[in-house]
């Protein structure tokens, strides 16, 4: 017997007025960590509001670990077991840093005071907040201040983990902490994050979805959405028309994507390049 | 197997009412801390102590006026403090974990529950008044029928104050759940909490007397020990208390809330106006 997937869409749509953010969407998916990427308005957000239970959707289902967000007590079910980051978390500025996390885990019912404790400092060491843990929410950075968001999703060990754009404000420390943290999280677990940064995907992420206008355009591996580009980016010494997408390097060179010229200077591509050949092609097909 | 599964959802339970009581304490630890609290508590004090030991400027002056106006300042803080209390999931950028398991209901009835300080405060503070009193020989509120050098407040008008904070507190959480910016709402609040409260004289007729948030008896030719309205009047701000409690909530025990509470009141007000001598 298999176990279920802990995410499965059917059908799934969204819309706000006229607009569809998430559109006909069907996927699942189990343990391990998966980017989800996608232009701003994609509905990147959207998807993971309703995967967090805190967002219904308008039509189709939503099945978490088997679970229907729909029904009162099922998705109180769901609660207990999933962690989550909003991309804005409203986080109680008079609070302490360790009051606050120690506030978020009484809500997720951890109610043994010393293990409760033992939990709060343990995510709080994890985004690197121990020795800030007792300042004011309102006396930190934007960066630590996400990281003392994190620090409450990560709380009771979730069996999901929905991030929606972690490491933004992180610096490349913190960053390369987050993923330490996120691939440990992935081995038992799993993490669904939103991000616009392909590197961080290519770097610690198993799956790959790229999302745009609720439509999902690609579901893979990190290797396989690189691919996609394969012998359709070329490096140019002056702009070509006959490219999708160019732009110069550091280099001073100009990098294209599409379908080069016979006589072009074709590169490996890297999963920028695929990222940005299926969200164009879409784009252009649309 | 069933009881197996009957005993995990008791355990499941058991842990949902330990965890929402552990909210009630930190809710209730941060309404201490709340220096709004503290500066009611202390005007309260400042008022109580020095309306007992004035000269009177008229027969009946202490007491009539120093309950509503000992209570006056710690009401004010205590609708400020619920105000604001109410609205810290609303006056941030984001919700703050609201995919946990406790959500808006539980946190509102955390919030609901630490109106224990300013309530117990006065409980307190009217206790201190009842006993002195008594032990003073109870005020004197001149000669005629029905007057008396020895009156002194009765177990109902002793527990009006505290009721009164109830309601205002409820109410105030109800607000600040609702309001997306306190201010204006702070502002208008306390002027109608002035307008129900400080001149509590303006309330001493018909309808009013029965509505009025804190009830003062007018002492023409009546027992004012015996006024038949006073434990009505606790009855109508019990129902009060109900109503708003229920307006600060959104889950299935809204309505049974509102309208018990709205029902309570409206049949308390009913018979005080049947019963009242005015």
């Amino acid at each position: 017997m298999t176990a279920a997937p802990a995410i499965e869409l059917r059908s799934l749509s969204k819309h706000y007025g006229s607009t569809p953010a998430v559109d006909s969407l069907d996927w699942s998916g189990g343990r391990g960590v998966i980017g989800l990427l996608g232009p701003n308005g994609a509905g990147k957000s959207t998807l993971l509001r309703m995967l967090a239970t805190v967002l219904a959707q308008d039509n189709g289902d939503i099945r978490v670990f088997g679970l229907d967000p729909a029904v009162a007590d099922e998705r109180l079910a769901i609660r207990r077991r999933l962690g989550y980051l909003p991309q804005e978390a409203g986080l109680y500025r008079s609070f302490t840093a360790f009051d606050l996390v120690d506030y978020v885990a009484v809500l997720k019912e951890i109610t043994d005071r010393s293990a409760r404790r033992d939990e709060v400092r343990r995510v709080l060491a994890d985004v690197g907040m121990t020795d800030d843990m007792h300042r004011r929410i309102r006396t930190l950075s934007g960066g630590m201040q996400r990281r003392v968001a994190l620090a409450a999703a990560l709380l009771g060990q979730p069996d999901l983990l929905v991030l929606d754009e972690p490491s933004a404000g992180l610096d490349p420390d913190q960053r390369l902490r987050l993923r330490t943290v996120l691939s440990d999280v992935g081995q038992r677990a799993t993490v669904l994050l939103s991000t616009h940064q392909t590197d961080e995907v290519a770097a610690f992420c198993q799956r790959v979805l790229v999302l745009d206008r609720g439509r999902l355009l690609f579901d893979g591996t990190p290797r396989d959405l690189a691919s996609r580009a394969a012998g359709r980016v070329w490096i140019s010494s002056a702009p070509d028309t006959g490219a999708l997408r160019s732009w110069v390097t550091g280099d001073g060179d100009i990098r294209n994507i599409g379908v080069p010229p016979p006589s072009a200077e074709v590169v490996d591509p890297t999963l920028d390049d695929g990222y940005l050949l299926v969200a164009t092609e879409e784009t252009a097909r649309t | 197997m069933t009881s197996v599964v009957l005993a995990a959802t008791r355990t499941v339970e058991a842990n949902r009412r330990a965890a929402i009581a552990q909210l009630a304490r930190i809710e209730t630890l941060s309404m201490l801390r709340r220096v709004s609290i503290w500066i009611g508590v202390a005007v309260s004090l400042a008022f109580i102590v020095t309306g007992a030991v004035a000269q009177e400027d008229w027969s009946s002056q202490k007491y009539q006026s120093l309950v509503p106006l000992g209570v006056f300042p710690m009401t004010m803080a205590t609708f400020v403090a619920g105000v604001r209390s109410g609205n810290r999931d609303r006056s941030t950028r984001g919700a703050l974990a609201d995919e946990a398991p406790l959500g808006g209901d539980q946190r509102t009835a955390a919030r609901l529950a630490s109106l224990i300080v300013p309530v117990g405060f006065v409980v307190v503070a009217m206790a201190a008044i009842g006993v002195g009193s008594r032990i003073e020989g109870g005020f004197r509120v001149g000669d005629g029928q029905f007057r008396t050098d020895s009156a002194v407040h009765s177990v109902g008008e002793l527990l009006q104050p505290p009721l009164v904070v109830a309601v205002v507190g409820a109410a105030a959480i109800a607000i600040g759940r609702w309001v997306v910016r306190p201010g204006p709402a702070l502002v208008v609040g306390v002027v109608v909490l002035f307008a129900t409260g400080s001149v509590y004289w303006m309330w001493n007729a018909g309808y009013a007397y029965a509505t009025a948030l804190m009830q003062v008896h007018p002492l023409g030719d009546l027992d004012v020990v015996h006024i038949p309205t006073v434990f009505l009047h606790d009855l109508y701000l019990l129902g009060l208390v109900g109503l708003f409690v229920g307006l600060s909530l959104r889950g299935a025990s809204r309505p049974r809330l509102v309208m018990g509470g709205a029902v309570l009141a409206g049949l308390s007000v009913a018979a005080q106006l049947a019963v009242s001598p005015l």
